[in-house]
């Protein structure tokens, strides 16, 4: 039955008219509204998956913009204030040669979110586009999205925590930039379209393509 | 129409009353779990999604490491986090003490959001947890429990109690360069509470879980009706 990895016959839970509950994994007939183990409403697939990916990302596009133009801490000190984007304390921490820090705030504010936004990109692309169809390497990057995605609030929290302790009075204060809520929106964002993105959609065009 | 295994229409509404198949949460793949005993993990044989994972103690182990987490959350808010010191003045400051900081300067949803997601969230989610363990631990069908279960995994994403533990590290790199920097009983504490936390949140398996709390359910059900 297994040779192949995806299955020549594969029983999909949807050709059988019933659905499973991502909640409880109790299978219910389609028709019924509510799943029968733990009545929560639940779909076939979710409804308007794609959409509300899409409409996500853009919002995470939109607000990268002010979260990389706009300072994301100030620090008023004796020798005056100075003000930092990302990419600023990014080059700041090399300028101090400490290097694995550079690394981890560039992959964290930088890498990921991109990445993050490309990778759903795609993944919405493959949805629709039967010819770029692998489920499987597909299915591994959204994993992979899902994984990561929250280890991009580090930034945010950093900027939470350095403004939090620093407030020496007089000598020297750091206040959070309006790019932190920014930034902080493209976090959340990102994390909602991950959620909102339908896995089974990838299969499910596999399973169309191979029909054919 | 795809070709089916289950050509006999009564073979399969059996198989599916059994409660043994499950649709593979991320292909929709029908799945029949194979004999869970001697099994550690089952995997979805199309997407390699993790349908279950069995660990030794595995209710002990995330009430036991709950508990601890919760004991540790409380030290870490009773006891200072962090001092900063210059040679002209020093500043202490508490885990709700930096919280109050951001909202003095008029950041409000900053701190909310902050606020949740290092310490409400993953709270709620140890106390629920609790509760959860509790009610399977004395077989008891405690109210709201399936409601219980249903939150613990809907949070679970947002309690990001281990980013914040980095977060921190990374500031602290920086704030060194400015000032000495002690670290007190409660920052300890909170790394102690976000590796217990996500031990415990770890331990906990969805699909083992539901099942226990489905049968609880009924069985009050049961008790009910007679």
């Amino acid at each position: 039955m297994n040779e192949h990895p995806y299955f020549s016959a594969a029983i999909i839970a949807k050709n059988q008219s019933i659905k499973g509950c991502p909640m409880c994994s109790a299978v219910t007939p389609t028709f019924e509204e509510r799943c029968e183990g733990c009545d929560s409403t639940i779909h076939a697939r979710m409804p308007k998956s794609l959409q509300r990916t899409i409409a996500l990302l853009i919002t995470a596009c939109l607000l990268y913009i002010p979260a990389n133009v706009f300072n994301i801490l100030s620090t008023q000190g004796v020798e005056g204030s100075m003000e930092k984007t990302i990419v600023g304390s990014i080059i700041l921490f090399i300028d101090q040669g400490s290097y694995v820090l550079a690394m981890i705030v560039f992959f964290a504010s930088i890498v990921v979110p991109i990445g993050k936004i490309a990778a759903l990109s795609w993944l919405c692309v493959c949805a629709i586009t039967p010819r770029w169809s692998q489920p499987l390497r597909n299915t591994r990057l959204y994993r992979l999205t899902e994984l990561f995605g929250r280890w991009s609030m580090i930034d945010v929290f950093v900027v939470a925590i350095l403004s939090s302790l620093v407030q020496l009075d007089v000598l020297m204060r750091i206040t959070p930039g309006v790019a932190v809520m920014a930034f902080a929106g493209v976090v959340i964002a990102t994390m909602l379209a991950t959620m909102s993105f339908d896995t089974r959609l990838i299969w499910d065009l596999w399973e169309k393509k191979n029909e054919r | 129409m795809p070709e089916t295994h289950y050509q006999n229409k009564e073979q399969f509404v059996a198989i599916l009353k059994e409660g043994n198949t499950i649709a593979c949460h991320e292909c929709d793949l029908l799945v029949t779990l194979p004999n869970l005993d001697n099994a550690k993990i089952v995997k979805c044989p199309r997407c390699g999604y993790v349908i279950t994972r069995f660990y030794k103690f595995a209710l002990a182990r995330g009430f036991s490491f709950a508990l601890a987490a919760i004991t540790f959350c409380v030290i870490a808010n009773l006891y200072p986090f962090l001092t900063v010191s210059t040679p002209l003045n020093a500043n202490t400051i508490s885990l709700i003490g930096s919280i109050s900081v951001l909202i003095e300067i008029d950041e409000y949803l900053f701190a909310m959001i902050f606020l949740s997601m290092i310490l409400i969230f993953p709270l709620l989610i140890l106390i629920m947890l609790l509760y959860m363990l509790s009610a399977i631990y004395f077989s008891k069908p405690f109210p709201f429990l399936i409601l219980t279960y249903k939150a613990i995994f809907m949070i679970k994403e947002w309690a990001m109690a281990e980013v914040f533990l980095i977060s921190t590290f990374i500031s602290m790199v920086k704030v060194l360069s400015l000032a000495d920097l002690e670290l007190e009983i409660g920052f300890w504490s909170y790394i102690l509470f976000s590796i217990l936390l996500s031990i415990a949140i770890n331990s906990i398996d969805q699909l083992q879980s539901w099942r226990i709390v489905c049968q609880l359910e009924k069985g009050s059900d049961e008790v009910d009706m007679s």
